[in-house]
């Protein structure tokens, strides 16, 4: 007896040059002090980045709008948590959005206090980084995690967490790839077809949307 | 003074050979004035356990060699009863100087619980003392950023390319922030050694990153008439941490701190087994004298020879990086010439590996 094997999501992801990827990407900066960031230099080269002064628009980074989020600690996110400030915000995002990528910018390594902030976060940049480590970084993550197995995996995370059991993960997955390499893919219609009522709907929408758009 | 001198009951000698009395046993007569060699300055133990090595000087006392924080300690000039083998009239003539080494466990003990404590509040004075230096920290930001943008400006097609068509003034104000910015990461890890685990490894280019830790040198070299050569090319990516550059940030720094005027510094970069590459750092100076090499990487750690002004924490950073990232760095010196009117005069090299540590 044979059995069909059915393409993964992470085989079926269609594979884009790095320019492309960049362009594509949506970059924000959340920090106080907008001058310490290189943003001529690398807007110059390709990559979308927009700039708060603080957290502007809670909404909008808890849907995972951005593909990256570059955090400061000190001076920022002091109205949702005016203790913690950058580390409340970061917690908060992690815990609405596991997906989110996010980088730890700041000049405060040095305080013990802070290391929860450095280890929950998905990549660290000292204060202050030139211009090509940066990129570097940039472009390291772009490459690694801005991926479908990036956000297949928290995904697939979330349903086991949620008492899904393997057999109909795997039937997710491939409904996923098959509607993601179909003509059009409305993530929602895809979540009421194949998910049903489930819990963390906004998060899933989030992941199953940055899936979505990757195979665009 | 290590404040471990202070608290303890027993007579103790430092790597560099200084006697300290405790405060219930002095120094042995017999140490402080007829022992000129000291060897019992040298006695190791294995820096990675708890345990305590007794070792018996040629004289006949015991040393005890602890490793506690990030020192070893020796106690010295005492009598070990269990472990000591010393005639029996020796015994008898130092009856007085015996210690059980229960006793000496016991204090080695209680200092290992005691170094977190103190380590924790030297902790918190340099992490208040450092948040002090935050505007500094931004306003050094805010020109890397700007000389950055002014580099861009110029000519060229490469970021490269465009420094190397800057104005002289620029390329010097733009080195001296990249310096800054290598240094102030370097004292986040003074006060915070886990910071140079922040961040998750990359794959780094190897060769790139030498080339650049080399062009932020090169001035500073030129000015001592000094060249710095990089041997070896290597195209093998490996996993490191961010903090890593550091390691050859501070060798490199050092060696020409330390390399004779008109001499050269070489980089050499070897492919190793499986995905490591050897990194070999040579200099020709004077060289660690060799009662000392085994204490160049502990923290304040200065050599009796050096005279140049230092804080003794250019290597223990670069040693604490280098164990972040599953390595260390050794040092060894070679072709030991001649001696000058200042020291023993030689090759100096220092090494380590480089680790993929995605591999691990």
């Amino acid at each position: 007896m044979f059995h069909r094997r059915h393409k993964s999501i992470r085989s079926a992801a269609p594979s884009a040059p790095l320019v492309e990827l960049i362009k594509r990407t949506r970059i924000l900066v959340i920090d106080d002090v907008e001058t310490e960031f290189p943003f001529s230099i690398l807007k110059k080269q390709g990559y979308a980045i927009d700039y708060w002064a603080d957290v502007n628009d809670l909404p909008k980074l808890e849907s995972g709008f951005y593909d990256i989020i570059i955090l400061d600690i000190g001076g920022i996110g002091q109205e949702l948590d005016d203790v913690n400030e950058g580390v409340g915000v970061l917690r908060h995002i992690k815990q609405t959005n596991p997906s989110q990528i996010v980088i730890a910018y700041s000049g405060e390594a040095h305080d013990t206090h802070r290391i929860p902030f450095f280890q929950l976060a998905d990549e660290y940049v000292p204060k202050p980084t030139n211009a090509i480590s940066w990129k570097e970084t940039l472009d390291h993550m772009i490459g690694s995690k801005c991926t479908v197995d990036h956000y297949w995996s928290t995904l697939e995370a979330l349903l086991r967490n949620q008492g899904t059991s393997a057999r109909n993960i795997a039937r997710i997955e491939r409904a996923l790839v098959k509607a993601c390499t179909g003509n059009t893919f409305d993530p929602c219609k895809f979540i009421s077809k194949n998910l049903g009522s489930i819990e963390n709907a906004a998060t899933m929408l989030s992941i199953i949307s940055k899936i979505g758009s990757l195979f665009s | 003074m290590h404040p471990l001198h202070i608290l303890s009951p027993l007579p103790r000698i430092t790597p560099e050979g200084e006697l300290y009395d405790g405060y219930a046993l002095r120094q042995a007569a017999f140490c402080k004035s007829k022992c000129a060699e000291r060897p019992c300055k040298c006695f190791s133990c294995d820096s990675s356990t708890d345990s305590i090595a007794f070792h018996t000087c040629p004289f006949g006392f015991s040393v005890a060699a602890a490793a506690i924080g990030d020192a070893v300690f020796r106690i010295n000039g005492v009598l070990e009863t269990a472990t000591n083998s010393s005639a029996p009239e020796f015994k008898k003539q130092h009856k007085h100087r015996k210690v059980k080494s229960d006793e000496v466990r016991n204090w080695v003990t209680a200092c290992r619980k005691a170094i977190p404590c103190f380590n924790a509040q030297v902790d918190a004075r340099a992490t208040d003392q450092i948040s002090a230096f935050h505007e500094i920290k931004s306003l050094i930001g805010t020109l890397l950023v700007t000389s950055e943008a002014w580099v861009s400006e110029q000519d060229g097609q490469s970021f490269d390319e465009k420094f190397e068509n800057s104005p002289e003034p620029l390329k010097t104000i733009h080195h001296s922030c990249r310096t800054l910015e290598s240094l102030l990461q370097m004292t986040d890890i003074i006060a915070n050694p886990e910071a140079a685990t922040f961040g998750k490894p990359h794959p780094t280019s190897i060769h790139g990153m030498f080339y650049m830790i080399k062009r932020i040198f090169d001035s500073k070299a030129e000015r001592r008439k000094i060249s710095i050569e990089l041997v070896g090319r290597t195209y093998r990516r490996p996993s490191i941490y961010k903090s890593f550059f550091i390691i050859p940030l501070v060798l490199i720094d050092n060696a020409i701190k330390h390399s004779g005027r008109s001499s050269t510094i070489k980089i050499n970069l070897t492919e190793w087994r499986d995905d490591a590459i050897v990194v070999r750092i040579t200099s020709y100076g004077e060289v660690v004298p060799e009662d000392q090499r085994t204490i160049i990487f502990e923290r304040g750690a200065r050599g009796r020879n050096a005279r140049i002004r230092g804080s003794g924490l250019g290597l223990y950073v670069a040693q604490l990086v280098a164990h972040a990232n599953h390595t260390s760095v050794s040092y060894r010196a070679l072709r030991s010439a001649c001696a000058d009117s200042q020291g023993e005069v030689g090759m100096n090299e220092f090494s380590f590996e480089i680790k993929n540590l995605s591999a691990k």
